[in-house]
């Protein structure tokens, strides 16, 4: 069997209970509910309007994709221990965002967003909206626009991955510190408050999980390229 | 042939990872998912707030949602080494 199977094994034997990063259903006011909706429905049509383009151009893009949603499934349920007793897990949304552009993660995450919402009581319905824009717009611009300016600066292929997937984590629990800061700001609670309050929860579990969602990151990238390098050229031509 | 042996390996392995996962969720449960510590932030900063709506399905025993995990996680999983498999056979076919 392959090495990076068993690893990948090793790592699916850790799960805990507790769950990590997504707003609770219910836990935002109506208002921002829709707010995050209407800001994310356009990402949505974009990411629509890309997988038909890709599909279209070369089918076998079809099973790439899937193996782009499989490590979103995957990596999402992931609920990892960390530090201080509390867990919660990884996204994936780099992989696709690198490979197929951000806006189709738009799509393929919020599959996994959904799966979580409705069946396994992580997230909710209300909250996908604002759930969707911070993991899979949010989590997938910055994994795309880190990948690109460290390729300007010439810095290695595989940092350059573990860079993107390493701070696209870290963005998604910054946008969800924000979302919730800007939601529940009051007189007695003001917003920068807040945002530190929602910050110190979640940045000292998420920053080890962003080290180790960088390394799957790679070692998806490396397997993807040692099968499909042609069909990802296709794709992406800035692949070498 | 060949197929089959790879549904039954992908099986294999979820089941595994099932059984596993099961297994740690009866004996652990020390860990509090940042979501939870997030809600408490909530309460904490707006007491007066109240969820307005609920999760369609909520189950009172752990190990119904981390089986659902570990679904999810087998159903990634899958996928991924259905992939690879495929890939290595066309290899080998070379």
């Amino acid at each position: 069997m392959d090495k990076r199977i068993i690893y990948l094994l090793v790592f699916l034997l850790y799960p805990v209970i507790g769950y990590g990063m997504h707003i609770a259903e219910g836990f935002l006011p109506p208002e921002w509910v829709l707010f995050w909706f209407l800001a994310y429905i356009p990402f949505f049509y974009l990411g629509i309007h890309n997988i038909k383009k890709h599909t279209s151009q070369n089918t076998r893009s079809k099973m790439l994709l899937a193996v782009a949603g499989g490590f979103v499934f995957i990596l999402s349920s992931l609920k990892l221990p960390s530090v201080a007793g509390s867990s919660s897990h990884l996204t994936g949304i780099a992989l696709g965002a690198i490979l197929f552009g951000a806006s189709t993660m738009s799509v393929i995450g919020v599959i996994a967003l959904l799966f979580q919402a409705l069946l396994l009581a992580h997230g909710g319905l209300t909250t996908l909206g604002a759930n969707a824009f911070s993991m899979t717009v949010v989590g997938a611009f910055v994994a795309i626009w880190t990948y690109n300016f460290a390729s300007k600066l010439k810095i290695k292929q595989w940092v350059r991955i573990f860079l993107a997937a390493f701070l696209s984590n870290v963005m998604i629990y910054m946008t969800t510190s924000f979302q919730l800061a800007v939601a529940f700001q009051s007189e007695t609670a003001p917003m920068m408050e807040n945002l530190v309050k929602f910050m110190s929860v979640f940045a000292v579990t998420q920053l080890p999980l962003a080290v180790i969602e960088g390394f799957f990151t790679v070692m998806a990238f490396k397997l993807i390229m040692r099968y499909s390098k042609a069909d990802i050229q296709l794709i992406n031509p800035s692949f070498q | 042939m060949k197929e089959k042996r790879y549904i039954l390996l992908i099986f294999a392995s979820a089941l595994i990872i099932v059984l596993i996962q099961i297994m740690i969720s009866l004996n652990t449960g020390g860990f509090t998912g940042t979501d939870d510590q997030a809600v408490a932030t909530i309460q904490e900063i707006a007491p007066g707030y109240e969820p307005w709506a609920n999760n369609l399905l909520e189950y009172n025993r752990d190990w119904i949602e981390t089986t659902l995990f570990a679904f999810q996680a087998a159903l990634g999983l899958g996928i991924i080494l259905f992939y690879i498999l495929k890939n290595r056979n066309k290899k080998t076919a070379k």
